[in-house]
């Protein structure tokens, strides 16, 4: 039966237009949404790029006026600009602190459109980390730009439903279904054949068009994560044809599985993401950032009004800064950068307040995501691109700890009244990003599949019942 | 070849189907008489196990049709009131796809050769079905039936719909069919072509049936008159 399915499936899917369609379809909505992925993976490139060469060539002036200070060559910067001391250069030097987008960044926009990925932390605040106040959970993010995520995950389940709704119920509509149920052949295992014959002709089509659409946009093909992302697209098509699978055996009419299978979509892909969304924003609700700008700006006036009792403090906590040659030689910076250190630690209370409600959304999120597979290979795909809010909170903790080594690095310096010489300039500490590790995506397809024989399974329970009562075959 | 035994099937309170005792034999076309709902579709329904009795049983070649549905259906052809095959594909293509998903792949002459048996004008071999007419797509629904070699049809109103000619072509076709000794079971409201064609004639009512000649032990002026004197009581 198998081969006689193939063969004649292929030429009524053909002569009906079906396939030409599917793969216009999905060629033009695969390469425009890579394309818009790419073009803003780009333009983060270009944005971190610059941002770098611009250290770069503030470094090689920064060098060139040292170096003539050192030889006792007579300048024309005003003394504040010459970056003789720590703290010149950790005011007016700044490291650029980048997360640049990894090779498939372009599959999924994420959190990439919302949060800086790079920053030039100065020594005197921490402020940049407010920019990370925002952030939310996955979810939100479902409701999000053009990018392949989005067509994957909105648009690829709709065209399946329009693919395979009816493959029962049009033969039985037609009349053709009591001349194929006269044959010897087990009708749940006719349609079965059909639907796996339209799910390995779309994922065909599906694979083709993601590989012209990657050509287009440049990106490599061979490459783990590209196997990856073609799994997880597989296993997620599987589960809509497994739901159509389901609803063919068990539905009535056309008109009725058309309607089953959208409210079923609406379900999977708007509610509950939705609903979970809502859940976890209303039980962990994120401080106002209002708030938080209010409470930094009151404390850093509180802190610098009291800036001597501050820095007493502040050496009680850091002996190893005491300066050997008495307490006359601290100025403005000494206190200043004392004042911001306890600033800092208010300020990490309040962040980790963020942090907490934060995790707790997410936490919340994950413990329901198994709710729905759109949100299961959503979150993966963002995963894939490195954009997902898991990345720019590692990039967020990286960044800040990244700023109090800088930080520390240059008040062990001033206090230990020590010059800022070329020689000094190598061993500033630099920024390397570390991304997460991606693992556990086979797993996740894995269970996907085993969700998707589970529906099917009970779809030829049902219909075999159903045979029973004799509703299956004829119509009533 | 079909053998049922009390068969019976009930819907609530209602009986679609009473008692029903037949027995078909090879090389006998047997037509079942009687207006809409008297129970001949039910029939048709229960030797296919579309629908499951609710009580007797009901034999195909001496095989159970509702323990062993798909055993019973490698030997019956079964061509609906109005049979529907695949619009977009030939009817070649619709011979070999239902001959083929029933397990007989079959070479392109043998399948020409079965069309052309079952009547249809050669230059319609390859045409779409789309542009068939009824009597075209029931001659192929025969080519089907003699590809699969079947021992027995069911025919439920094939005469319905077609014209006189047509109608005389469908059955010379089933006369052919008997002489290859099938077994012929047809349900029909067309009581002159099935005094013309029928071995036996069977009248039903309300789900009983009534009646049950030989074909050749009385007149169509006979029949005519059992028939309405049936309906009318």
């Amino acid at each position: 039966m198998f081969s006689y399915n193939f063969t004649y499936e292929l030429k009524l899917l053909v002569r009906n237009k079906w396939l030409p369609m599917l793969s216009l379809l999905l060629l033009i909505s695969f390469t425009f949404a890579t394309y818009n992925g790419n073009y803003r993976t780009q333009k983060r490139v270009e944005q971190i790029a610059s941002i770098e060469s611009k250290v770069l060539e503030k470094d090689a002036n920064m060098l060139k006026l040292l170096d003539s200070v050192e030889k006792g060559m007579e300048v024309k910067t005003s003394f504040r600009r010459i970056p003789n001391t720590p703290m010149a250069i950790g005011y007016q030097h700044p490291r650029a602190v980048t997360m640049s987008p990894n090779s498939m960044s372009a599959i999924a926009i994420g959190q990439s459109d919302i949060f800086s990925d790079a920053i030039m932390p100065i020594t005197v605040d921490d402020d940049f980390s407010i920019d990370f106040t925002e952030m939310t959970s996955s979810v939100q993010l479902l409701f999000g730009s053009f990018d392949l995520t989005f067509v994957i995950i909105y648009l690829l389940p709709l065209l399946i439903i329009a693919f395979s709704y009816n493959i029962l119920s049009a033969e039985k509509e037609r009349g053709a279904l009591r001349l194929l149920a006269s044959q010897p052949i087990s009708i749940y295992k006719w349609i079965f054949q059909k639907m796996i014959l339209r799910f390995f002709w779309l994922g065909i089509i599906m694979i083709i068009a993601l590989v012209i659409s990657f050509l287009i946009s440049g990106i490599n093909l061979f490459q783990i994560q590209f196997i990856s992302l073609t799994g997880l697209i597989l296993v997620y098509m599987l589960f809509w044809f497994s739901l159509s699978f389901f609803i063919n055996l068990v539905g009535g009419s056309s008109a009725k599985n058309a309607a089953y299978l959208i409210g079923l979509w609406v379900f999977f892909v708007l509610l509950v993401p939705s609903s979970i969304n809502q859940i976890a924003n209303s039980t962990y609700p994120t401080p106002s950032r209002n708030n938080l700008v209010n409470t930094m700006r009151t404390l850093k006036v509180a802190v610098s009004k009291k800036q001597d009792t501050v820095l007493d403090h502040f050496l009680r906590h850091h002996p190893e800064l005491v300066a050997k040659r008495g307490s006359e030689d601290y100025g403005f910076w000494h206190k200043y950068m004392a004042s911001m250190d306890m600033v800092a630690v208010e300020i990490d209370s309040l962040f980790s307040l963020y942090d907490e409600q934060l995790k707790g959304q997410q936490d919340y999120v994950n413990k329901w995501i198994w709710l729905s597979p759109s949100l299961v290979i959503n979150k993966e795909m963002n995963r894939i691109s490195g954009n997902s809010t898991a990345d720019y909170q590692n990039f967020k903790n990286q960044a800040l700890s990244f700023s109090r080594h800088w930080r520390n690095h240059l008040i062990f310096m001033l206090y230990s009244q020590l010059p800022f010489t070329t020689k000094d300039y190598d061993t500033l500490p630099k920024f390397t990003y570390k991304p997460l590790e991606l693992k556990g995506i086979g797993m996740r397809i894995a269970i996907q599949f085993i969700l998707c024989i589970l529906i099917g399974l009970l779809g030829i329970y049902m219909f075999k019942k159903r045979l029973k009562k004799g509703h299956a075959i004829l119509n009533n | 070849m079909i053998t049922t035994t009390n068969l019976t099937k009930k819907y609530g309170d209602f009986t679609a189907l009473n008692n029903l005792n037949l027995d078909i034999k090879p090389g006998e076309i047997y037509c079942l008489l009687g207006a809409n709902g008297a129970g001949k579709s039910t029939t048709i329904n229960l030797l296919l196990n579309f629908i499951q009795p609710t009580s007797g049983t009901a034999l195909i070649n001496n095989i159970d049709v509702t323990r062993q549905p798909l055993e019973t259906k490698k030997y019956l052809a079964y061509i609906p009131e109005n049979l529907m095959l695949y619009p977009s594909l030939t009817a070649l293509e619709n011979l070999d796809y239902f001959s083929g998903i029933a397990g007989k792949s079959l070479n392109k002459n043998t399948m020409e050769s079965f069309l052309e048996e079952a009547g249809l004008q050669k230059e319609a071999f390859n045409k779409k079905i789309k542009a068939f007419s009824k009597g075209m797509r029931q001659k192929v629904g025969i080519a089907i039936a003699l590809a699969k070699d079947a021992k027995l049809l069911l025919l439920d109103e094939p005469t319905s719909g077609l014209d006189p000619k047509a109608g005389n072509e469908f059955g010379m076709l089933l006369k052919n069919l008997k002489l290859k000794g099938v077994a012929i079971l047809m349900a029909t409201h067309d009581i002159f072509r099935a005094k013309e064609i029928a071995t036996h004639i069977g009248i039903m009512k309300h789900g009983v049936l009534k009646h049950q000649f030989k074909a050749n032990d009385l007149s169509l002026a006979e029949l005519e008159k059992h028939y309405l004197e049936t309906m009318n009581y």
